[in-house]
């Protein structure tokens, strides 16, 4: 009854769980491929990959248009799963909607399975999660403070 | 449900209970989700509640779906294309 608020994608890849992980694991790399197109190029402004760490990316479209995105790695267990959030910044039209990326890479014949589940939390789900502990509100300091220290 | 309130009218809880041949605790269950997915929108008048679908959220829930999707399966092409190359 409750409408699909997920993403969800699984794909077969000709490479190991250790080398599909380690595509999401550098700036460097990140930057090769993490954009919905070629033409879109992807800034990493921040990536700092640990647990707790914050990411930051710039997406700029050839019309012009810029997407940001933001969010803190929740869990990392190289090279089989990996969770962050997922937060665009104004003034784009899914601002602030609150999602998270869980990407699981398990070993195949040919290579690798990858599967990336995208979960959006509608808003009783995001308040219900505030009141866990204020997660949310801390993950928020978490990313203003990250904001503040990168260099001009 | 949804399919049931997407002509944009009113219906009351009876209704759509009459219409899906179902209790209306199961009834109730499913338009509170649906009211706190903020997909539909309720209002009461006296003791019958009235359902209204909430059409700017639906269609903005499918467009960051459809978006999202798009993001991943254009950037799961490039992976592909990266790994093929033999990197990282």
């Amino acid at each position: 009854m409750k409408p699909a608020e997920r993403v969800e994608l699984r794909r077969h890849l000709a490479a190991p769980p250790a080398q599909v992980f380690a595509a999401f694991a550098s700036a460097e790399v990140v930057g090769q491929w993490l954009t919905p197109a070629p033409d879109v190029k992807l800034t990493v402004l921040e990536l700092d990959f640990r647990e707790g760490g914050c990411y930051r990316f710039a997406y700029d479209t050839p019309d012009g248009q810029r997407m940001l995105v933001g969010g803190v790695y929740r869990n990392i267990e190289a090279p089989t799963r990996l969770v962050f959030s997922w937060l665009i910044e104004p003034p784009d039209v899914h601002a602030g909607i609150e999602s998270q990326v869980t990407v699981s890479i398990s070993p195949s014949s040919q290579g690798s399975e990858l599967l990336i589940l995208h979960e959006r939390f509608d808003r009783a789900d995001a308040n219900a999660r505030h009141a866990e502990g204020w997660a949310g509100a801390l993950e928020q300091l978490q990313l203003l403070l990250g904001k503040a220290g990168e260099s001009p | 449900m949804i399919q049931a309130l997407a002509g944009g009218e009113t219906r009351s809880a009876g209704e759509l209970g009459k219409q899906f041949n179902s209790a209306q605790p199961t009834i109730s269950r499913h338009l509170k989700v649906l009211e706190q997915a903020k997909l539909i929108e309720r209002t009461v008048e006296g003791r019958v509640h009235r359902f209204r679908l909430r059409q700017k959220s639906l269609q903005e829930a499918g467009a960051w779906i459809e978006r999202h999707q798009r993001f991943w399966n254009g950037a799961i092409d490039q992976l592909e294309t990266l790994l093929g190359r033999g990197a990282p």
